[in-house]
């Protein structure tokens, strides 16, 4: 498992995928960040919501990165609203798809005897390379970040400490997030399919049928009454946590999305090795 | 103690209600070179699947090392070899001996020396030709020096040049490192050059299996006599000094090792009234026998 590990980590490092997908993040992130604190942007954003009638919070439904910063914001809250975006989890469902794509399709899989009881390792051997790739994406993000809104003038971090426990939190949803995405890899083996999911489920579409689901049809209605009835499931999504972090935890706890992301983590990851222990490797 | 290296029980694979592999028994001893052959589609790379454990098995059993020493003791080489198009050959099989825990950059210079490669150590593998990719497949499989090759079709698609020399290199390897290979082929011709045993699979049913010594005995030149009264030519035969000949069938009997002397043998039978039907020199191509097997074998 160690060696497994190991491999991937040399792979990820020789991947161009994992340079084009910082280097995107990077760009994206000071290109989105320099205009967050730009006051004739904000000013139009602002007449702009106003004349549609759209709520500040609704207009981070999507992949919108925008929102009610201002000059004084400090620069864990830009960042978590920037991470709300959802493009991040995009990126960690893309590379995480892509990668196992690149594996199969390159039959290298046929040079590692790990007999029956190690096909289980290859699958969970990725995992920590998904880990690893999330963090490095968090933290070349908030450097972006960084980079970006200091360029109109000095932002600084209030809690060095909340925005460490918010970078873990996160690196662990997104982890799990693309744990998810290598299992529906593993199931489909079409990696447009896989794309496709990972748009979808990262644009909180998914959530957004089952709150649909959740109020409208009468047995999920008599489901979540019964467990108190005030039970939303699609605030325990790993895709919901994710999005709606802030790094002030009196606003949105870290506790639940710590344990949404172990929980998610978990059961991802017993799937994706029970279903690599009983299928054939090639 | 067991006396096969690799033995397989009954072993089958079923894809929905199709067998690849079906029944299977196969036997290879140490130092073996085994070569299985048959048709596209026998079931020739399922049955080395399986004993690779890339594939599990829907009945039966394969008899070979432990499960733990399955990863160092075993090379393989299924079709072509699978490799990383951008990263370059010591890179690709760096990973490879990365995974297993035998990395060792000398040894795998040495590797690539020995499968000629280590001249084109900058170019891409993706980049490589074919030869040069079954080649370096053949070097990813000697990775932590296994005890045990697999080489699923390795000359397929090389060019006469490519076949020779890989061919080379499995003897090579089953001489001077002592390794067991098995190999297959749908090309009797080439295993015949290499393999001391031969196996051979249609419809995923292992129909035959003989050593080279007997395969040459099967496919031997020799003098085919076809008579009324076999007991007066085996006479004949031992007067004249012929012990090597053999009784084939009610009327036929095989003689060996005496391909000069047919009109001479004619003649004594002749003198002896023998009744002769037919008599000359006959033998049996490879790929005569090999075909005769398999309408055996689908007749069966």
């Amino acid at each position: 498992m160690i060696n497994l590990m190991k491999m991937n980590g040399i792979r990820m490092f020789h991947s161009k995928l994992f340079y084009v997908m910082m280097i995107l993040c990077f760009g994206i992130f000071l290109f989105f960040a320099s205009l967050e604190i730009d006051p004739e942007t904000q000013e139009l954003d602002r007449i702009i919501m106003e004349e549609e009638g759209i709520d500040a919070d609704e207009a981070r439904f999507g992949t919108t990165v925008g929102g009610t910063l201002t000059q004084d914001t400090p620069l864990e809250d830009v960042y978590a609203e920037m991470v709300g975006s959802g493009v991040l989890l995009i990126f960690a469902g893309v590379f995480a798809s892509v990668y196992s794509d690149e594996e199969r399709k390159s039959g290298f899989l046929k040079n590692l005897t790990v007999g029956r009881s190690g096909k289980k390792y290859i699958f969970a051997s990725k995992a920590p390379v998904l880990l690893l790739f999330c963090f490095l994406q968090l933290m070349v993000c908030l450097a972006a970040v960084w980079l970006g809104i200091n360029s109109a003038g000095e932002h600084r971090v209030i809690s060095v400490e909340n925005l460490a426990v918010y970078i873990l939190t996160e690196t662990l949803l997104h982890t799990a997030f693309g744990i998810f995405l290598m299992v529906c890899y593993e199931v489909f083996r079409k990696i447009v399919v896989n794309i496709l999911l990972a748009v979808f489920t990262a644009l909180n579409l998914s959530g957004f049928v089952l709150s649909l689901l959740e109020t409208k049809i009468s047995v999920f209605r008599t489901f979540t009454e019964a467990l108190g009835g005030r039970l939303e499931m699609t605030q325990y999504l790993l895709v919901t946590r994710a999005r709606n972090m802030q790094v002030n935890e009196n606003v949105f706890p870290f506790v639940p999305s710590l344990v949404a992301a172990l929980i998610g983590l978990a059961v991802y990851m017993t799937l994706g090795m029970v279903i690599c222990s009983r299928r054939d490797t090639v | 103690m067991n006396k096969y290296y690799l033995e397989t029980q009954m072993l089958s694979k079923k894809y929905g209600q199709t067998y690849a592999v079906n029944k299977v028994n196969i036997h290879v001893k140490q130092g073996d070179i085994y070569g299985l052959i048959g048709p596209n589609g026998a079931g020739k790379t399922t049955l080395m699947k399986m004993i690779s454990g890339f594939a599990t098995p829907t009945e039966g059993e394969v008899q070979l090392f432990s499960e733990e020493d399955r990863t160092r003791r075993i090379g393989v080489l299924i079709e072509n070899p699978g490799l990383y198009g951008n990263m370059n050959a010591f890179e690709n099989m760096r990973l490879r001996a990365v995974a297993m825990g035998v990395y060792d950059r000398k040894n795998i210079m040495e590797i690539l020396d020995f499968v000629g490669l280590s001249g084109d150590l900058k170019k891409k593998t993706g980049k490589y030709s074919l030869g040069m990719k079954q080649r370096l497949g053949i070097g990813f499989a000697l990775i932590g020096h296994p005890d045990f090759l697999i080489l699923d079709e390795p000359i397929n698609g090389l060019d006469p040049q490519g076949i020779a020399e890989v061919r080379e290199l499995i003897l090579e390897l089953n001489r001077k490192e002592s390794m067991t290979i098995m190999i297959s082929s749908h090309i009797l011709e080439e295993l015949g050059k290499v393999a001391t045993t031969f196996g051979i699979i249609e419809k995923g049913r292992l129909i035959l299996e003989l050593s080279q010594a007997q395969l040459k005995q099967q496919c031997e030149e020799r003098v085919e006599i076809v008579s009324t009264d076999n007991g007066r030519v085996a006479i004949t035969l031992e007067g004249m000094g012929i012990r090597q000949y053999r009784v084939i069938s009610a009327d036929t009997v095989y003689a060996y090792g005496c391909m000069q002397r047919v009109d001479e043998i004619s003649r004594q039978l002749v003198e002896r009234g023998v009744a002769i039907r037919r008599i000359g020199v006959a033998g049996t191509s490879l790929e005569d026998f090999y075909l005769n097997t398999l309408k055996g074998g689908a007749a069966s």
